[in-house]
């Protein structure tokens, strides 16, 4: 067990912003969350699952919704103990530790602020290790462990509890939930025992988050050396340098779609094609994908480094193109179906031919 | 809006398809560079991946009905038109305009990205095909109309006046020197008549751009004759399909010239036995060898005249072969009418006339056969004739005897021939010399001349001692006069004479080694002209 004091907060959310390729929500208002939790409650508890007792309930919150709308209506605090609370009223039994679903973006801190409300630690493990818009697109699915029983919560008290037979049918409930809630809300699901969660799950993502985030500061602060050491970490490739030229933003069939067109900074006839869907999904230069889900795509300001969300995204920027291989334990059978292009309409295969590069 | 093409004969452009308005109302929104490529053929997919297949010059139709907007989709189609090699890519009735990403791409293939909207599809990819079809149709309806006019054609000049006609460019036969024979007359240089192509401007004669093909008469020969076609200037329309059919052309024309040469040569060979039989006398009796030249037209009735011809030079069986119409006709043209019979080395031919000639009329039967000799071997120059005329005598008797002198009389002009021109000599001019028709007609004496002469020639390879020797004794020992006709130095010539009598071991000032040295030099001359004999 260690403790995450209000230090280490800036790195993880720096971290959690990189690795939410763009989508996950904007963590600032989680990093807020956390921090007025730390000073009412003390440190955050991080544990191993292995310090965990095996039986022990893990239970997950997040916010579920529209990015934009979380944008602006900022939670309430209350929703996310609301959610727990319902749920493991259904299931008659605490949690004895919190975790959270996706490593990346605000989900990574509302967990952490909502462990130190209730008590319990944080478990350093999730689903994803970079963030992804549907319940369904965890790690947990491909091992069969279920999102269901699950809970909505709002901020006024108004909640759900509710089964389903598959993780997709529980994303599809949940979406008509949340749409019926206001688009922000609190979502527990995926409540499992330690040993699912040590056979399931991506261990030591938030470890791995606050690494990302400590190097990529000192990318941003100009140490020396600073960002070979984040590539090195990362075992990123720099795929692109260019400037923004055309964004198109477009929300269909419940996604914050768009498509942003950069111009490299030394060569003006080539373009890179960044394709959206909540998240940086795929990269396309001269028609041919060069980067894919479920590895990560990154775009970070050519001078700042800082992290651009595809909120953020201006006509003009200068943006470098990353690209970060997911977490290992993706690669399992059937991730292409979950995670992989097809998955998110695009008729193309999964390419991992940056690799190696720098 | 087809006929709105003007050269259908030509593979279109991007741009004349655009033009032809049978893509729709279209719009070039990119890649505009590459409006001038070529579009050999269309395709039409709704589907939005790299696997779609797109060949070479291939104009690629999209549905773009189903495509989102500023989709990625394109970007890969478009790919794949530029990795195969496509022409171009037609979106039709896509609900939105191209985005920046696809644009800029298409601009950096140079691929033309058109965006059309029309009512059905595949109706104006079937109209644009018919379009791209044209050229095909129109060469597929000229070989039609080549191969159909082919199997009604039976000689070398109508086959060249089919083609001509089906080509609408006058098409004409060249031997390798450019001259036509066959066809109309062109002024063609001899250094374009190489493989099958296209001749441009600055290569062919008089700056005129042409197409040649190559006529293959036996296969693994090189060719001797080619066919060419002379285009206008800007008909490069015609060249793409006119080679393919000057192609199959050529396999007619080369079948005429096989089969004409076969019939001469079988021809030739009936006429040769059975002038042997005339010739030779006594196996068949006289009344059959008639009966048989009238089946050939010819006539041993009255008196007759008989000449014959030697060629000497670069000649063989098949260049006397393929000169016999034209031999014929000069002498005709020089007044003389009668047989002609192609021998391995000449001709030999026959006069006949209802009286007897008088004696002053054998000058004049000389001449006119040196006036046709002449002119026969003006082109090329590497050609010498030397022939002899026989005295006129009466019946099929008579043509043996006057065949015979005529060979005598060739044989004495052969060996004071010179190394070019023709010689003509009648038998009954030659008086005294015809005692020497024994030495030179002696295999003993051949075989003496030729090695005494052995010690001369190893060390006179080109002939330049003999040849003054000779000169040098027909001008009755004349350093002065042989200097005159050589074109070089007395002294030279003194100097060569010299070198010739110590290699030969002779005395030229005693009168009996002068004169026997004098016949070894005309039986060395009379053997080198009957080494062409063996071609």
């Amino acid at each position: 067990m260690r403790e995450l004091t209000i230090d280490d907060i800036d790195d993880l959310a720096m971290g959690a912003t990189l690795l939410g390729t763009g989508g996950g929500g904007d963590p600032y208002v989680g990093k807020l969350l956390v921090k007025q939790a730390i000073e009412d409650y003390g440190p955050a508890q991080v544990v191993t699952v292995d310090e965990l007792p095996v039986e022990g309930l893990i239970m997950t919150t997040a916010i579920i919704g529209a990015p934009t709308v979380i944008l602006e209506k900022i939670p309430a605090g209350t929703e996310f103990r609301s959610g727990i609370g319902a749920l493991a009223a259904y299931l008659g039994s605490d949690p004895v530790a919190l975790m959270p679903i996706e490593v990346g973006g605000v989900n990574t801190l509302v967990p952490i602020a909502t462990a130190v409300e209730m008590g319990v630690p944080i478990v350093d493990a999730d689903g994803m290790r970079r963030a992804f818009p549907q319940i369904e697109m965890t790690v947990f699915t491909l091992h069969g462990l279920k999102a269901a029983p699950m809970s909505i919560a709002d901020e006024k008290g108004n909640m759900c509890v509710f089964e389903a037979n598959t993780n997709q049918i529980a994303e599809s409930l949940a979406r008509a939930a949340v749409v019926q809630l206001g688009l922000a809300n609190a979502i527990s699901c995926y409540p499992m025992t330690v040993a699912d969660v040590r056979r399931g799950g991506i261990h030591g993502s938030m470890t791995y988050c606050t690494e990302v985030g400590r190097r990529l500061s000192q990318v941003q602060r100009g140490a020396p050396g600073a960002w070979d050491e984040l590539l090195a970490y990362t075992e990123a490739a720099l795929v692109f340098s260019g400037k923004v030229i055309d964004i198109d933003r477009r929300t269909t069939e419940g996604f914050a779609r768009g498509t942003v067109v950069l111009e490299h900074l030394d060569d003006s006839t080539r373009t890179l094609r960044v394709e959206i869907q909540n998240e940086n999904l795929i990269a396309f230069e001269d028609g041919e994908a060069v980067v894919t889900v479920p590895d990560l795509l990154c775009l970070l300001d050519h001078e700042s480094a800082d992290p651009i969300t595809t909120e953020g995204l201006a006509f003009g920027q200068r943006l470098d193109v990353l690209a970060m291989p997911c977490a290992p334990e993706w690669h399992r059978d059937g991730m292409f179906d979950l995670v992989g292009p097809r998955a998110f309409g695009y008729d193309i295969d999964y390419v991992d031919g940056w690799k190696g590069r720098r | 809006m087809i006929e709105a093409v003007s050269a259908p004969s030509k593979t279109l452009t991007m741009k004349q398809l655009l033009a032809s308005g049978v893509l729709g109302e279209t719009k070039v929104v990119a890649g505009g560079q590459g409006v001038n490529r070529a579009v050999s053929d269309v395709s039409v997919t709704d589907r939005c991946d790299e696997t779609i297949p797109v060949s070479a010059d291939q104009l690629v139709v999209l549905d773009g009905s189903a495509l989102r907007p500023n989709s990625y989709a394109l970007d890969i189609v478009l790919r794949a038109v530029r990795d195969g090699g496509g022409a171009g890519l037609v979106v039709v009735n896509a609900p939105s305009p191209a985005g920046l990403a696809t644009r800029r791409l298409a601009e950096r293939f140079e691929t033309v990205l058109v965006e059309s909207h029309a009512p059905d599809l595949l109706a104006m990819a079937a109209a644009a095909r018919e379009l791209l079809l044209q050229p095909a149709l129109h060469q597929a309806a000229m070989m039609k109309e080549l191969l159909r006019g082919m199997a009604r054609v039976s000689t070398v000049d109508d086959t060249l006046a089919l083609v001509g006609r089906v080509l609408g460019r006058p098409c004409s036969l060249v031997e390798a020197s450019g001259a036509a024979v066959a066809g109309p007359e062109h002024a063609v240089n001899p250094d374009v008549l190489g493989e099958h192509s296209v001749i441009h401007p600055q290569a062919g004669a008089g700056g005129e751009p042409g197409m040649v093909c190559p006529v293959i008469v036996v296969p693994g020969e090189p060719a001797r004759f080619w066919l060419v076609c002379i285009l206008s200037d800007g008909d490069e329309a015609v060249s793409g399909s006119g080679l393919d059919l000057l192609g199959v052309a050529s396999w007619a024309v080369g079948a005429h010239l096989v089969r004409d040469r076969l019939a001469g040569e079988r021809d030739a060979r009936h006429r040769l036995a059975l002038l042997n039989e005339v010739v030779g006398g006594g196996e068949l009796p006289d009344e059959t060898i008639l009966a048989q030249m009238a089946t050939f037209g010819w006539s041993a009735a009255g008196w007759v005249s008989a000449f014959h011809v030697q060629l000497s030079g670069h000649v063989d069986a098949a260049w006397v072969l393929v000169n016999t119409d034209a031999f014929s006709d000069l002498l005709h043209s020089a007044g003389l009418e009668g047989p002609l019979i192609e021998r391995t080395d000449g001709w030999s031919g026959w006069v006949c006339l209802p009286e007897e000639p008088d004696v002053t009329s054998y000058p004049k039967m000389a001449r006119q056969l040196r006036v046709a000799l002449d002119e026969l071997i003006a082109s090329p120059e590497t050609i010498a004739a030397h022939a002899g005329v026989g005295r006129p005598a009466q019946g099929l008797p008579g043509l043996r005897s006057s065949l015979a002198e005529s060979r005598q009389a060739a044989a004495l002009a052969g060996a004071g021939a010179a190394a070019r021109g023709a010689v003509v000599r009648h038998i009954d001019e030659l008086g005294i010399q015809r005692i020497m028709l024994g030495w030179y007609g002696s295999a003993d004496f051949s075989r003496v001349a030729s090695a005494f002469l052995q010690p001369l020639r190893a060390i006179d390879a080109d002939g330049t001692l003999l040849r003054t020797l000779e000169v040098y004794l027909d001008c009755q020992s004349s350093a002065t006069n042989a200097a005159a006709l050589l074109g070089v130095h007395r002294n030279t010539v003194m100097n060569r004479i010299d070198r010739v009598a110590s290699t030969l071991e002779v005395n030229l000032f005693d009168p009996e080694q002068r004169l026997a040295l004098q016949l070894v030099v005309r039986m060395h001359k009379l053997d080198s002209n009957d080494h062409s004999r063996a071609l």
